[in-house]
């Protein structure tokens, strides 16, 4: 994930939602705070999981969830990696690259937020993300 | 058994958004209590009314959304 986010190697997807992602709360509401500081990782898009979904629960078409990964820059040109808290709500926008995307090189960071928010020596950014190009 | 008196509504508590379920089971009232974003469960709780059922889980969602601190970014 280091070596990802240092080189820009792979489009770090960020599936919790923009106040974790900003780092205004630490967990979702009412559930423990599990990790020491807020922010994502550096280079990550904002990409809430349920963006993925209707309103009635079933998934978006194919042409949607193209453009909706595709207007953060996120791409089958280059691999993917998912990330949320504790790496549930990343299993499921994992599931969609994968699966109803056809990504060949998506994968599901495990340790997420409670990983990365506790490492010591790693960046972590805090506020919105940085405009793709910027 | 079946589901009887089910429904749905939405309040704040300790200034979040919380979605409640509720209905009843047999002579139980069930209720669940759940964060919208990203849809956790914060407490399921029954009652012999639906106004027990429901009061406990309340109770219980705002121990734990009054401990969710905003901090400034």
């Amino acid at each position: 994930m280091q070596s990802a986010s240092k080189g820009k190697s792979a489009s770090l997807i960020d599936v919790r939602s923009p106040a974790e992602f900003t780092g205004e709360i630490l967990a979702p509401p009412g559930l423990p705070e599990t990790c020491q500081r807020g922010g994502h990782i550096p280079g990550a898009r904002s990409i809430p999981w349920g963006k993925a979904a209707n309103d009635d629960g079933t998934f978006k078409s194919r042409e949607e969830l193209a453009a909706l990964y595709g207007s953060e820059g996120v791409d089958e040109t280059r691999p993917a990696i998912a990330y949320c808290r504790i790496g549930e709500r990343s299993s499921h926008s994992w599931f969609v690259l994968k699966y109803l995307l056809g990504f060949e090189n998506v994968k599901n960071y495990d340790g997420s937020w409670t990983e990365w928010g506790n490492l010591v020596g790693v960046p972590v950014e805090r506020g919105t993300a940085q405009k793709i190009g910027a | 058994m079946r589901v009887e008196e089910y429904g749905e509504r939405d309040l704040q508590v300790a200034g979040w958004d919380v979605h409640l379920t509720t209905y009843k089971l047999g002579d139980v009232y069930h209720c669940k209590a759940d964060n919208v974003s990203p849809g956790a469960g914060l407490a399921r709780t029954t009652g012999s009314t639906r106004e027990e059922a429901e009061s406990k889980a309340i109770e219980r969602a705002e121990q734990l959304l009054s401990r969710t601190r905003r901090h400034a970014v």
